[in-house]
């Protein structure tokens, strides 16, 4: 298979889980997540559905076009143009990243109400620094508490602004 | 004319000279701390501006925002994290700077457009602030709606190749847009039941997630090596640590285009700086000799949307001080401080007792000057603090940026969002979406929505809808020039394609 066939095929890939997602979004969500109000029809204005109908539907005009484009093999010369924001970073499985989501989305939904930002922040910085390959016990404790204490000065003595405080701190 | 001398006298003191510094350098740091907005900033500042007198708390005010306008460039270009939601624009071509050892450059040129913007909306508040004024009383829904509506059809494809994953980025951000309270009926739209939901998405978290925290992740898969270096490098030629005169020159045309669509902008109540600013650099690039270099590191893409956002600034106060109206909420909080100390602003005025207000266009003033001397000040201690090893900085940046992110609203449901927003970046530049046009849609879709509806509903008062639209000169004129622009950019490209291909050694 050559490279430009597995570009078109990802691409065609891509627009597929879209459309699929745009679908989902058009017949589920919308009429569960939005109620137009009674009687509110063009004369007193768009329904609150109006935006989220028409975004969904653009989208999916969009894709489509974009879809029988790649299908009928005429654009691929896009298809195949490496995007701006691709680089080395981006081949391979991200497992530093994937680590890194996972520790910051235990931070924020379960470490945060338990022992406060403050401490939490500290063991999220020592989390990722070990994430990041960093070894030196020193690095590991100081540096999160020297950013904590500057977060605690900053925010909650100069600034006035109270971080949230967990159940235990 | 005594009167002019005896305003200025007030601001030239040198208790307000000091204020005027000290507010700059504080709105600086606050400015460079993301989630920190310019608002914010002097909304702190207020409470504390009261122990002191006129001319001493109000430029202080003043000058802590104009400060913290400019700051948040210098992470915005350094760590791809805007300080304030209006530096957002800036991180196209000033992050791309960064990355090829030109950061001081970037920030150099930031500045000097920031200076440029504030001065020039600040001569125009000076001299055409009534007539401003007027200009902007007669802009109305229709005329936002088509303006908005502009924007968004050529901004979505900036920044994203193939375009159509730039405009799906788009509409993707149109679509959380949407989430929250109708503007109109105020029924839940998306929220499904959740309460948090209700205010909407907040923009500091999206902006954080998308542009810092996605960031973070994608550096986390650089080499160990790599990430035990030097956060930020900077090229050890001289020529790209400085901005020439040449360059600066060459982006005359551009600051000055910039500093008139923000001044323009600014005086509108309601649009804001962010997109006064996406609104210049989408106009800096279509105008632009180069546009190919826009999005990978061009000057003129860092001196557009700075001196557009800085214009706001002066431009905000136009409404405020000729008629008394403030055009956004950090007027707002200016006007509330001047009532407090005794400073009667709006068109009597200028006739009772214009005093003050030469104080101010004389505090204004020395504002600019203190943010060129101090933002020189603040390259070099960025340069310095963005000196440490990779890791280190990327892992501050997710705890600053999260506390950044609750201080806007007191919730803990935007730090979990920030993250959130972070994971979808990193996977959509992972899949070649870009993220900018996504935050652009975002931020656009609530203003375009809530005008439109309002002209529909006006509309449908009259008993030819059409006939309200364009009844109103604004409406006309703009729609004019709008179509002036499409064909201009129209007879651009067929004139491209009739051209003769250079020769092959050429």
């Amino acid at each position: 298979m050559t490279a430009r066939s597995s570009t078109a095929r990802n691409e065609i890939l891509q627009l597929v889980i879209l459309l699929v997602v745009d679908a989902v979004f058009y017949f589920v969500l919308i009429p569960q997540g939005v109620t137009d109000p009674e009687s509110f029809g063009i004369d007193q204005g768009l329904p609150p559905s109006f935006a989220p109908r028409l975004v969904a539907v653009l989208a999916a005009l969009l894709m489509l076009t974009r879809l029988v484009r790649v299908l009928r093999n005429n654009d691929l010369a896009l298809a195949s143009s490496v995007t701006d924001e691709d680089d080395d970073l981006s081949s391979g499985i991200p497992y530093r990243g994937i680590g890194g989501m996972i520790v910051a989305l235990f931070f924020s939904i379960i470490l945060v109400p338990i022992v406060g930002f403050h401490i939490g922040g500290a063991l999220l910085l020592c989390a990722m620094l070990l994430i990041m390959g960093e070894r030196r016990w020193t690095h590991l404790i100081l540096f999160p508490l020297v950013v904590s204490t500057a977060v605690w000065l900053l925010f909650g003595q100069l600034l006035s602004i109270r971080l949230p405080t967990g159940w235990l701190f | 004319m005594d009167l002019i001398i005896e305003g200025l006298s007030l601001s030239l003191s040198w208790e307000s000279l000091i204020a005027i510094f000290l507010g700059v350098a504080a709105g600086q740091i606050l400015g460079a701390i993301p989630g920190l907005t310019a608002s914010m900033a002097v909304a702190l500042l207020i409470p504390y501006s009261f122990y002191f007198s006129p001319w001493v708390g109000i430029p202080m005010l003043l000058g802590m925002f104009k400060g913290s306008l400019f700051a948040s460039s210098t992470t915005a270009i350094l760590i791809r994290t805007p300080g304030t939601p209006a530096a957002s624009a800036t991180v196209l071509d000033g992050y791309p700077l960064s990355q090829q050892g030109k950061g001081a450059k970037a920030m150099k040129m930031a500045l000097y457009a920031s200076v440029f913007g504030d001065t020039f909306s600040d001569v125009c508040l000076i001299f055409f602030a009534s007539l401003l004024a007027m200009v902007a009383l007669m802009f109305g829904p229709a005329e936002y709606t088509i303006l908005i509506a502009m924007a968004l059809a050529s901004l979505g494809m900036l920044s994203s190749k193939p375009p159509w994953k730039g405009l799906v980025a788009m509409l993707i951000g149109v679509t959380v847009g949407t989430i929250g309270l109708d503007p109109i009926t105020a029924t839940e739209r998306l929220t499904f039941g959740n309460p948090e939901l209700e205010e909407g998405i907040g923009l500091i978290p999206m902006l954080i997630g998308f542009l810092a925290v996605s960031e973070v992740f994608r550096q986390m898969e650089s080499s160990l090596a790599d990430l035990s270096g030097k956060a930020i490098r900077y090229s050890e030629k001289p020529e790209d640590n400085r901005v020439s005169w040449a360059e600066f020159k060459s982006c005359l045309p551009v600051l000055f285009r910039s500093s008139a669509m923000g001044t323009v902008i600014g005086a509108m109540p309601g649009l804001g700086s962010t997109v006064a600013a996406f609104l210049a650099y989408g106009e800096a690039r279509r105008t632009s000799k180069k546009p190919e270099e826009f999005g990978k590191g061009s000057l003129e893409g860092v001196a557009a949307p700075e001196a557009a956002n800085n214009a706001v600034s002066g431009a905000n106060l136009i409404p405020l001080l000729a008629f008394g109206i403030p055009g956004d909420i950090a007027a707002a909080l200016i006007l509330s401080a001047f009532m407090i100390q005794g400073i009667n602003v709006g068109p009597l005025a200028f006739s009772e007792n214009p005093v003050p207000l030469y104080a101010i266009y004389g505090a204004l003033i020395m504002a600019n000057i203190a943010n060129l001397f101090l933002g020189f000040g603040l390259i070099r201690v960025a340069r310095f603090a963005f000196g440490i090893p990779r890791r280190l900085l990327l892992a501050s940046v997710l705890v600053i940026a999260s506390a950044g992110s609750y201080a806007l609203r007191g919730s803990l449901f935007d730090v979990q969002m920030v993250f959130v927003f972070g994971m979808l970046g990193f996977i959509m530049i992972r899949y070649g979406f870009p993220t900018v046009p996504l935050l652009i849609g975002f931020i656009l879709m609530p203003l375009l929505e809530e005008n439109m509806r309002t002209v529909l509903l006006l509309a449908s008062t009259y008993d030819e809808s059409l006939l309200f639209v364009f009844s109103r000169p604004a409406f006309n004129v703009l729609l004019f020039i709008i179509a002036l622009i499409v064909l201009l950019v129209a007879w651009r490209k067929l004139r491209l394609r009739r051209m003769p291909l250079p020769p092959v050694d050429s």
